[in-house]
């Protein structure tokens, strides 16, 4: 079913305002999505009727706010497709989700052994591995990409050893939009005893996602990527692993009994989540959620694709414009990533912003795969639900006078 | 622009260390070579790898300091670098045009300042 997106668009009230004088033309959503006014309203509802601190609380108004809470955690453990709710351990963002097993799984290395990460990660799922291997003495190893930039699944094999605890990459490629093959990536790191991390930042909120069909044994995102409020996210992680693994932080609602002498820890999710968490944060993103449902993942993965080769086909034929070899067609998002050639990304997108067009223009927090390309950054247009062919027509109008003007 | 697509001052002087700098924003690249004389600079020659802004600034901004003390140029402020563009640019590319003065800042000897 296409996507109705003159009443999608009426749900997203920024959508119809002016950028210096012109209909904004939000570009933007790798790096974040606008909001559907049903979370504000959700917003209103919760303060006005149900607010209180979640967990501890013996009153009817405090258990009504975590029926709420706890009821934010069964609806995002089923949009990922979790066995169970407490499977999933709200954090901050995706980043912190990668930082938390960074930090539990510090506890279970020693020096020798390996991870397994893609040079196109975004410094999120990167970093994290760079400095634990520089701490613990061990071998970070990177996949390559294949000439059009893909995953290499060659690569990944031949550098996947029986010392390889970890694999860490992307469901979808934040720069090139490719999405990766992480079912059968699993499949093999498991057959080799590592554990995997997927980073689902980019593929959450956009396709739909079972974390038990692919078998990793985490899975981070981020609820602001995908209509929710920012500061919330989420780690999904199996029962089973979850619980050999020590807690993150140290505080309250993690312990189960604390004495002078000692402490013992509550269950996964709970040992994972120290101090008063974003209650609301958590409830909107259910909220969001909802919203997401009744369009369906679907339809929204379709429009998705229906818009990146739209723009695709456009650009490729625009002599001017380089997507930088990432030619691949099949297997992608709604995400381009290319250059105006001759002019740099900043001064591109600086113009655009003067025809109300929003787009990334940098390295978006992946300086490695920059440097496979050979650039110091690029443009990337990102595309949601909400946005239309008539968008990209106007990208691509914006895109003809900047050359015009820079090159 | 005129600055940006005729650049001033660029190109190497020999015998003088080169001082690489990397704007962390956006990647864009600099090699300054700057040579001082009696507390003062003598010459400057620049490659840059950067946008319209970074590469007008680094332009105005090498001509300016021709000649100049090493201790004025020391005290020039980001506000005063806005100055010389004609205008402060929006927030978030403010560091491409302050990006030739830090890397400048690098190049420049620390005693006597």
């Amino acid at each position: 079913m296409a996507l109705d997106s003159k009443k999608i668009r009426k749900d997203f009230p920024i959508l119809s305002r002016k950028i210096n004088g012109r209909a904004l033309v939000y570009l933007d959503n790798a790096a974040t999505t606008q909001k559907p006014k049903a979370i504000l309203e959700k917003l209103k509802k919760h303060y006005d009727r149900a607010h209180a601190n979640v967990h501890r609380g013996v009153y009817g108004l405090a258990e009504e706010a975590t029926r709420e809470f706890e009821g934010a955690r069964k609806k995002i453990s089923d949009f990922v497709g979790a066995k169970l709710p407490s499977e999933i351990i709200f954090t901050r963002n995706a980043t912190e989700a990668v930082n938390l097993i960074a930090y539990s799984l510090a506890k279970k290395l020693k020096r020798g052994d390996r991870i397994l990460t893609a040079v196109s990660e975004h410094h999120s799922n990167f970093v994290p591995w760079l400095r634990l291997s520089k701490e613990l003495g061990l071998k970070l190893d990177i996949i390559s990409l294949t000439l059009g930039r893909n995953f290499d699944f060659a690569d990944f094999k031949k550098k996947l050893t029986k010392r390889t605890k970890l694999v860490a990459v992307a469901h979808v490629s934040n720069v090139s939009g490719y999405v990766y093959p992480v079912q059968k990536i699993a499949r093999e790191a498991h057959k080799a005893g590592a554990l995997v991390l997927v980073d689902g930042a980019q593929s959450a909120g956009h396709m739909p996602v079972d974390v038990k069909k692919i078998d990793c044994d985490f899975f981070a995102f981020s609820a602001h990527k995908m209509g929710g409020p920012s500061g919330v996210g989420a780690l999904y992680g199996k029962k089973e692993i979850l619980e050999k693994f020590e807690p993150f932080l140290s505080g309250g609602e993690m312990i189960r009994e604390v004495s002078t002498k000692d402490a013992s820890w509550n269950d996964a999710p709970w040992k994972f989540e120290a101090g008063t968490p974003n209650i609301e944060g958590a409830i909107l993103w259910g909220e969001a959620i909802d919203y997401l449902k009744k369009i369906g993942m679907k339809n929204i993965e379709r429009h998705e694709k229906d818009l990146f080769k739209y723009a695709f086909v456009k650009m490729r034929k625009l002599p001017f414009i380089d997507l930088m070899k990432m030619l691949d067609l099949g297997g992608r998002t709604g995400i381009i990533s290319f250059n105006i050639k001759g002019v740099h990304a900043h001064d591109a997108a600086t113009i655009l912003d003067r025809y109300g067009i929003c787009v990334r223009a940098g390295h978006h927090c992946a300086q490695p795969f920059m440097r496979e390309l050979g650039v110091p950054a690029t443009l990337r247009a990102s595309f949601w639900l909400y946005n239309t062919r008539r968008e990209i027509d106007m990208l691509i109008s914006a895109l003809r006078k900047v050359h015009r003007a820079l090159a | 622009m005129e600055h940006a697509r005729n650049p001033r001052n660029t190109g190497w002087i020999k015998g003088v260390r080169a001082i690489r700098a990397k704007n962390p924003f956006c990647g864009d690249e600099a090699e300054i070579f700057l040579k001082i004389k009696n507390g003062k600079v003598e010459d400057i020659k620049y490659e840059i790898q950067g946008c319209i802004l970074s590469k007008a600034t680094m332009s105005i901004f090498s001509e300016y300091i021709k000649g100049k003390p090493v201790s004025t140029i020391a005290k020039i402020k980001d506000k005063d670098i806005f100055k010389m563009l004609g205008g402060a640019p929006t927030p978030s590319r403010q560091n491409c045009a302050t990006f030739g003065f830090e890397a400048l800042k690098l190049a420049l000897p620390k005693e006597g300042i």
